[in-house]
C-alpha cells in the first residue's frame, strides 16, 4: 500500500527542483567560460605572448580552475536540490532561504570574476587577501568569498536536515549526504588560514584540494548516482544503500591517509611517504567499486532505461572516475615515482581526466535527468539524435587533452629529472624536446574536438523531448 | 477535450487493475507482488465525446531475493495520465530520523569545525607582532609609525631577523659558498660597497635588491647592524649615505 506525498499536482515541478534548473542552467554557462579560458591558456602554451598584457598565464589558469570548481560544485548541489523533495516526499524547508543565497552567490561569482579579470594582483596585503586573490593555486578566491561559500553550504546543510526532520523520513542515503555536507562545508575552511610558512600552508591547503575534492566531493557523487540508477534503472534501493556504505567506507578509510601521497616532498616528516604510500595506493579501491556497481545495474537491465543519454553519461562517468582518478593517479601516487613527475604536467593530465569523469559526467547526469523532467509532456524514454555526439567529442576531446600531458608530463619526468637530474639545462632539454613541444599543438586541437562537443552539448539541452507535441486535451 | 474514465490493464490481464472515474488521473504501481521481469501495462482512457485512446506502458520489474524494485522503461508521450512506481522504502513505515543523530549532532560538529577554523585564522595572523603580513615582509612601509632620526642597533636587529637571517644567518656566518659570511667579512669596511649591495643587490648572484623595500633610514639601520655586530667593528652609517647611494 501506497504512503500518499503531499506532492504537488501531478507533473508539476517542486519548487527546490525548479531552483535545481536554475543552479543547471549557471553551471552550463560557467562550463562555457572555463572552455574559454582553457583554449587560451592551450594557446597561450603555443604563443606565450598571446595576451599576456591583458590576461597572462597564471591569471587565465585561476579563472580556468576556479570556473570549473564553482560549475562542478553548483551542479552537485542542483543535483540534491533537484532528488531532495523526491527522495523526503515533501518541498525543501527553507527554501526561501535557498533562493536568496543562490542569487548571491551568482552575483558573488561575477564579482569575483570581474575582479580576476580587470584587476587580477593585488599589492599584497590584508586587502588583496580579502578582496583580491588569495593567491594559493586552485583555491585562489579571495576571503569575503570564501566566507560566502561557508555560508552557503551552512544553508544547504540546513535545508537537508530540516527537510529530512519535517518529513520525518530518513533514509541511508541521506544519513550520507547529511554528515557529508558537514565535512563539505568545514574542510573548506582549512584554504582559509595564513601563516608565514610555507609548509604549513600547503599543509593545510591539502585538506581542501585533496580532502574536500576528492573525499567529500566522491561521497557526494555516490549519493547523486544512487538516486540517478535508481531514476534510470529502477536499482532496489538496499542494494544501491549497501553499495554506498561500502564506497564511503573505502573513500574514507583510504582517503584520509592517502592525502600522503601531497606531503611527500612539501616539508612534512618522512614518516608520510610510507603512509601516503600505501593508503594513496589503495585509493582506487572505491572506484572500482563504483564501475563494478553501475556496469553490473546497466547490464541486468540490458540497457534499457528510461533517459539513454543520463543512463550513457553515467557510464562515462564510472570508467572516467576510474581511469583518470583512479589510474592515472595511481600512475604518479608511488613516492618511488612521484619522487620524478611530481609537479609536471603528468598532474595536469590526472586532473583534466579525473575532474571529467568523475564530476563533470556525474552533472551531466543529473543535468539531462532534469531537463528530461521540466519539458511537458515528459519524454520516456528520453532521447535525440544529438547527446552521443556530444559526448563522444567531449570524451574524444579530454582523452587527448589528457593524452598529450601524459606524454609531455612523461617528457618532464623522463628527461628533465630521471636522466638530467634536474638542473637548469635539464630543464630547458626537456620543454625543448619534441615530446613536449609537439603535444602543445595536440592538445590545442583537442581542446578545439572538446569545445565542439559542448556547443553540441548545448544545443541538445536546449532542443531534447522538445520536438514532439502533446495530446489535444 | 475532456477525460471520462481511465481503465487500466496489467499484463494481459481481463479485469481492470484500477479505474479512475476523476482526476487527478495518476496511478501508483506496486511493484511488490509481481514476478522479476517484464511487464505491461495498458491505459484505456475514454473521452467525454465517446472516443477511445488505448497507451501502452512498459515496465520491468528486478528482484534480488526480498529486495525489489520495479521502473518504467517506456511511457507513450501523449497519454493524459501518470504512472508512478513507489519505492520499496515507502511502503515500510519510515523510519523517523533521530533528533540528537540527524541535527544536533552534524550542526554541533559543523560549528565546532567552522569556529575552530575562524580562532585558527584569527591567532594565526595576530600571533606575530604586525600581523603575519607585514612579518612576510610583503607590506609597504605606508601606515608605519616614523622610524626614530637616528636609527639604534635594535631597528637594524629586527629588519635583519626580517630580510637578510633567513640566507646570511641569524648569527651573520651565511651559508658559504651561496650565502658568504657577513661576521668578519673584510669587504664590510667599505661602507659605499655594503649599502650598494643591500640597495640594489647583486646580480647574477641570490643576493636581491631591497631599495624598494627599506627607505633611507632603515637601509641605514641594517647596514649599520651588519657592520657593528658579531664582534665587526666597521661603524655606522647615516640615512644621508644611503640617499647619496640610491
Amino acid at each position: 500500500m501506497a504512503t500518499s506525498f503531499a506532492r504537488p499536482k501531478a507533473q508539476e515541478l517542486f519548487e527546490s527542483q525548479k531552483l535545481a534548473l536554475a543552479y543547471f542552467a549557471v553551471a552550463i554557462v560557467l562550463f562555457g567560460a572555463q572552455l574559454i579560458f582553457g583554449l587560451i591558456a592551450a594557446y597561450q602554451y603555443i604563443n606565450p605572448d598571446f595576451l599576456l598584457d591583458k590576461l597572462p598565464f597564471m591569471t587565465n589558469r585561476t579563472l580556468h580552475v576556479n570556473a570549473m570548481i564553482v560549475w562542478l560544485l553548483v551542479g552537485l548541489m542542483g543535483g540534491v536540490y533537484w532528488f531532495l523533495p523526491l527522495e523526503t516526499g515533501r518541498e525543501v524547508v527553507g527554501i526561501k532561504l535557498a533562493k536568496f543565497i543562490w542569487w548571491v552567490i551568482v552575483a558573488g561569482v561575477g564579482v569575483v570574476v570581474l575582479v580576476y579579470l580587470f584587476v587580477q594582483i593585488g599589492p599584497g596585503n590584508a586587502l588583496t587577501l580579502w578582496f583580491i586573490n588569495e593567491g594559493r593555486e586552485y583555491i585562489e578566491a579571495p576571503r569575503w568569498a570564501d566566507l560566502a561559500i561557508v555560508a552557503w553550504v551552512a544553508i544547504f546543510l540546513y535545508n537537508v536536515i530540516a527537510t529530512t526532520l519535517a518529513a520525518r523520513r530518513i533514509t541511508g542515503l541521506l544519513g550520507v549526504l547529511i554528515f557529508d555536507l558537514v565535512a563539505l562545508g568545514a574542510l573548506y575552511t582549512a584554504g582559509m588560514h595564513y601563516t608565514v610558512n610555507v609548509t604549513m600552508d600547503q599543509y593545510l591547503w591539502w585538506w581542501v584540494v585533496h580532502l574536500w575534492v576528492e573525499a567529500t566531493w566522491e561521497v557526494l557523487v555516490g549519493v547523486l548516482m544512487g538516486w540517478s540508477l535508481m531514476y534510470l534503472l529502477g536499482t532496489p534501493r538496499k542494494l544501491i544503500e549497501t553499495w554506498l556504505f561500502l564506497e564511503v567506507a573505502l573513500v574514507f578509510g583510504t582517503g584520509i591517509l592517502g592525502l600522503g601521497h601531497h606531503y611527500f616532498w612539501i616539508g612534512t616528516p618522512e614518516y608520510w611517504i610510507g603512509l601516503g604510500g600505501f593508503f594513496s595506493a589503495l585509493e582506487p579501491l572505491p572506484l572500482v567499486a563504483m564501475v563494478v556497481h553501475a556496469l553490473y545495474d546497466a547490464g541486468a537491465h540490458r540497457l534499457h532505461t528510461v533517459n539513454r543519454p543520463a543512463l550513457f553519461w553515467a557510464i562515462a562517468q564510472a570508467f572516467g572516475n576510474f581511469i583518470g582518478a583512479g589510474v592515472w593517479g595511481f600512475m604518479q601516487t608511488l613516492p618511488q615515482i612521484n619522487m620524478y613527475s611530481h609537479g609536471t604536467q603528468l598532474a595536469a593530465a590526472h586532473g583534466h581526466l579525473a575532474f571529467f569523469g568523475a564530476y563533470v559526467g556525474t552533472v551531466m547526469t543529473l543535468i539531462y535527468i532534469a531537463v528530461q523532467n521540466a519539458r511537458r509532456p515528459v519524454m520516456i524514454p528520453l532521447d535525440s539524435r544529438y547527446w552521443g555526439w556530444a559526448l563522444a567529442l567531449m570524451v574524444l576531446g579530454i582523452v587527448g587533452i589528457a593524452g598529450s600531458f601524459t606524454i609531455s608530463g612523461f617528457s618532464q619526468t623522463m628527461i628533465e629529472r630521471a636522466e638530467l637530474g634536474s638542473t637548469w639545462s635539464a630543464f630547458i632539454q626537456s620543454y625543448t624536446h619534441p615530446w613536449y613541444t609537439h603535444t602543445l599543438g595536440w592538445r590545442y586541437l583537442f581542446a578545439w574536438i572538446f569545445v565542439a562537443g559542448y556547443l553540441v552539448l548545448v544545443y541538445d539541452l536546449l532542443t531534447i523531448g522538445k520536438r514532439r507535441e502533446g495530446h489535444a486535451a | 477535450m475532456d477525460v471520462a474514465r481511465v481503465e487500466v490493464f496489467l499484463d494481459n490481464q481481463d479485469e481492470p487493475f484500477a479505474v479512475l472515474e476523476k482526476p487527478p488521473f495518476t496511478i501508483e504501481l506496486d511493484p511488490s507482488g509481481l514476478a522479476q521481469g517484464t511487464h505491461y501495462l495498458i491505459a484505456v482512457v475514454h473521452y467525454a465525446d465517446g472516443s477511445v485512446d488505448r497507451h501502452e506502458y512498459v515496465f520491468e520489474v528486478a528482484r534480488r531475493g526480498p529486495v525489489y524494485a520495479g521502473h518504467i522503461a517506456r511511457a507513450p508521450i501523449m497519454a493524459p495520465i501518470e504512472v508512478r512506481v513507489v519505492d520499496s522504502v515507502e511502503l515500510e513505515a519510515p523510519a523517523r530520523p533521530d533528533f540528537f543523530r540527524y541535527a544536533l549532532l552534524p550542526v554541533l560538529l559543523f560549528l565546532i569545525f567552522v569556529g575552530t577554523a575562524t580562532w585558527l585564522a584569527y591567532y594565526g595572523e595576530h600571533a606575530i607582532p604586525g600581523g603575519a603580513l607585514a612579518a612576510a615582509g610583503q607590506v609597504q612601509a605606508k601606515a608605519e609609525k616614523p622610524t626614530p632620526a637616528t636609527p639604534g642597533l635594535a631597528d637594524g636587529k629586527a629588519l635583519y631577523q626580517q630580510l637578510c637571517a633567513s640566507c646570511h644567518q641569524p648569527d651573520g656566518r651565511g651559508m658559504p659558498p651561496s650565502f658568504p659570511a657577513l661576521a668578519g667579512n673584510e669587504n664590510l669596511k667599505d661602507a659605499e660597497y655594503v649599502i650598494k649591495t643591500v640597495l640594489h643587490g647583486k646580480p647574477g648572484t641570490a643576493m636581491p635588491p631591497f631599495a624598494a623595500q627599506l627607505d633611507d633610514q632603515k637601509a641605514a639601520a641594517v647596514v649599520s647592524y651588519i657592520r657593528t655586530a658579531w664582534g665587526n667593528d666597521f661603524g655606522s652609517v647615516t640615512p644621508e649615505e644611503v640617499a647619496r647611494s640610491r
